[in-house]
Parts: structure tokens; sequence; C-alpha cells
């Protein structure tokens, strides 16, 4: 086999570990800006940044995906590409990660045209970045090569626990909404009370 | 005596004020006239000053380079690391065992061929190590199918 020929996989397999790296940041950075975890950030400079790793991680799958389907070896078509278990290798492993692409898909798409769209729309397509977030973690455990990496592992255990703690808070901790509604409700039984 | 002391206090009051307002206004006047000199300097004097300014930047502008850098630079650096370890790994397995899964062994030593050892080119066939090219070889029989497509 030729270096040619692996310049393909070498660029499928390190862009699919940039893109899920990417897609991580870009939920933590959505977790942040409704848990509001950390204050030094400004929201406007998450916000944008959120936005646009969710971008370039788009770009990083779809290069992941060319990858896939120039590679020699491992042949790919399309059809190995966007359907779900029409692969022969390792079905249900890519089937993940091509319903983790849909998914992202959609909420890219979602996100650009968030003006457009009901909020509840576009807040519950948001809200399967969490699935998207699994999917792809799934996918790169058990279909990447690079699974047994010692690197891969652990980004992927920490990834996944900062995940899991961010949500936990998003979930447990009283929302900013709520915390505004009381402050608003007090108020004029302060200024009743002089 | 008091009131000399209440005038005195009075004026010194009004000093500081003065003082404190000169100063004011010389960095006023020290920054209009920065301002008109960066103008002059560029050569737009009739231009308005606001167009002068230059135009702001988005606050997260930098990060975003910064990001897209840090990306592609990680992308390089796993895909060159990726191509290094299978350029060591070729270098380093003997070219005989990926290239003779199907050779006939001598007729004397038929016998003494272990069934380990002839599935060794079946397990190095197997879909997870096929997926990798460079441990792949030409002769890998599961995935035959999916090369084609």
């Amino acid at each position: 086999m030729g270096a040619q020929t692996q310049i393909w996989w070498e660029s499928a397999r390190a862009a699919g570990i940039v893109a899920w790296a990417l897609a991580t940041l870009a939920v933590v950075g959505g977790l942040q800006l409704s848990t509001r975890l950390v204050r030094t950030p400004a929201p406007a400079w998450v916000l944008d940044v959120h936005r646009f790793v969710g971008g370039l991680a788009v770009i990083f799958t779809l290069v992941h995906m060319l990858g896939l389907l120039l590679d020699p070896f491992i042949g790919y078509g399309p059809l190995d590409l966007f359907v779900p278990f029409a692969s022969a290798f390792k079905p249900t492993p890519v089937a993940l990660g091509i319903v983790a692409f849909y998914l992202l898909l959609a909420v890219e798409l979602t996100s650009l045209a968030m003006r457009k769209l009901p909020r509840r729309v576009w807040h519950g397509v948001h809200l399967s970045s969490y699935l998207l977030f699994v999917l792809a973690t799934v996918h790169g455990i058990t279909a990447g090569t690079d699974r047994h990496n010692a690197a891969f592992q652990w980004a992927c255990l920490l990834a996944s626990a900062l995940v899991l703690f961010m949500t936990l808070v998003r979930i447990l901790a009283p929302r900013r909404g709520s915390d505004r509604a009381t402050r608003d409700r007090a108020a004029p039984d302060r200024a009743s009370r002089g | 005596m008091t009131d000399e002391a209440t005038a005195a206090e009075r004026a010194e009051r009004i000093r500081r004020l003065q003082e404190r307002r000169a100063g004011t206004s010389a960095r006023t006047v020290t920054a209009a006239s920065s301002t008109a000199r960066g103008t002059a300097g560029t050569g737009t004097r009739s231009a308005p000053a606001r167009s002068a300014k230059p135009r702001r930047r988005h606050p997260a502008a930098a990060t975003r380079i910064l990001l897209a850098g840090l990306s592609v630079a990680s992308f390089l650096g796993i895909a060159g690391s990726v191509a290094l370890a299978n350029g060591a790994a070729q270098s380093a397995s003997p070219a005989p065992v990926a290239s003779t899964p199907a050779a006939a062994p001598p007729a004397n030593a038929t016998a003494t061929v272990s069934p380990v050892q002839a599935a060794t080119p079946v397990q190095a066939a197997t879909p997870a190590q096929s997926a990798t090219p460079a441990k792949a070889t030409a002769t890998v029989a599961p995935h035959a199918k999916t090369r084609g497509s």
C-alpha cells in the first residue's frame, strides 16, 4: 500500500478526532452559556465561540467523511457514508456516527435559521446535541482505530465527565429566570416595608 | 480668625478644583491634538474624524483565529503522528509475515503447522485490523466486498 493511499485514511482519522473534540467544546460552551458556571468570560464572547466551534465541527466532520470516501482501501461509497447499517464494516458503530452527523447537521442548520424558527423548535433540536455528543463519543470508542490510544481514552473520559458534570449543574441548579422572578416578587415587598 | 480660616479653606478648595479641571482639559487637549495628528498623518484631513478610526474588531475575532489555527494544527499533528507510527510499524514488522499468508508450506512441514499459525492471516484480516492500512494486506478477504464499492 502506497503512502498516497494512506494519506486519506490518516486524514479521516485525524479529522474524526478533531471533529469530536470541537463538538465536545461546542457542547461545553453551550452548557457554560446556560449554567454560567464560570463567571469570567462574557456571555457574548462564549456565544460567539460556541457558534464558531460548532461550524468548525461540521467542517471537520465533512473532512472525515471525505477522507473515508477517497480512501481506496476501506472503499466507502456514498451509501456507506450516509445510510445507517449499509456499511459492511462494523455496521452499528458506523451507524451511530452517521446518526450523529445528521444530528450535528440539524443542530447547525436550525441555529443558522434560528431567527426564522419558533424558539421551541430551535430549542428542541438544540437539546439533541446531548445525544449527538453521546453518539459521537460511542462511535469514536467503538469504531475508531485510535480507540486503544491512551490519550484518546483519557480525552473521552475527561470530556464525558465534564459534560456530565455541567449537565447535572444545568439540571439541578436553580434557573436564572426563576431567580430573577423571585427577586422581582421580593422587590415590592422590600419597597413596601420601606 | 475663623473667617480667615474658612476663606483659606475655600480658596484652597477652589484651587484644587481648578487644578483638577485644568488637568482634565489638558488631557482632553492632548487627546484631541493626537487625533488631529493621526488624521493629518493619514492624509485625510478633510474626512470626518470617525472615518479615520479603525474598524472595531469583533471581541472574539482573535479567539476565532486561534481556534481555527489550533484545529488545523491538531489535524495535521494527529495525521502526521499516525503516519509516522504507521511508517515505524511497517519498518519494524518483518515483510514475509504480511506477504506470505497463502504460501504453501513444504510437504514435510505440513504436519507441524499448528492451527494457530495457520490462522494468523485470518486474524490479521479481522475488520478492526483491516481498517488500519498499515496492518492491512492486499489479500484481506473479509473486507473485499466494501473495497470494491
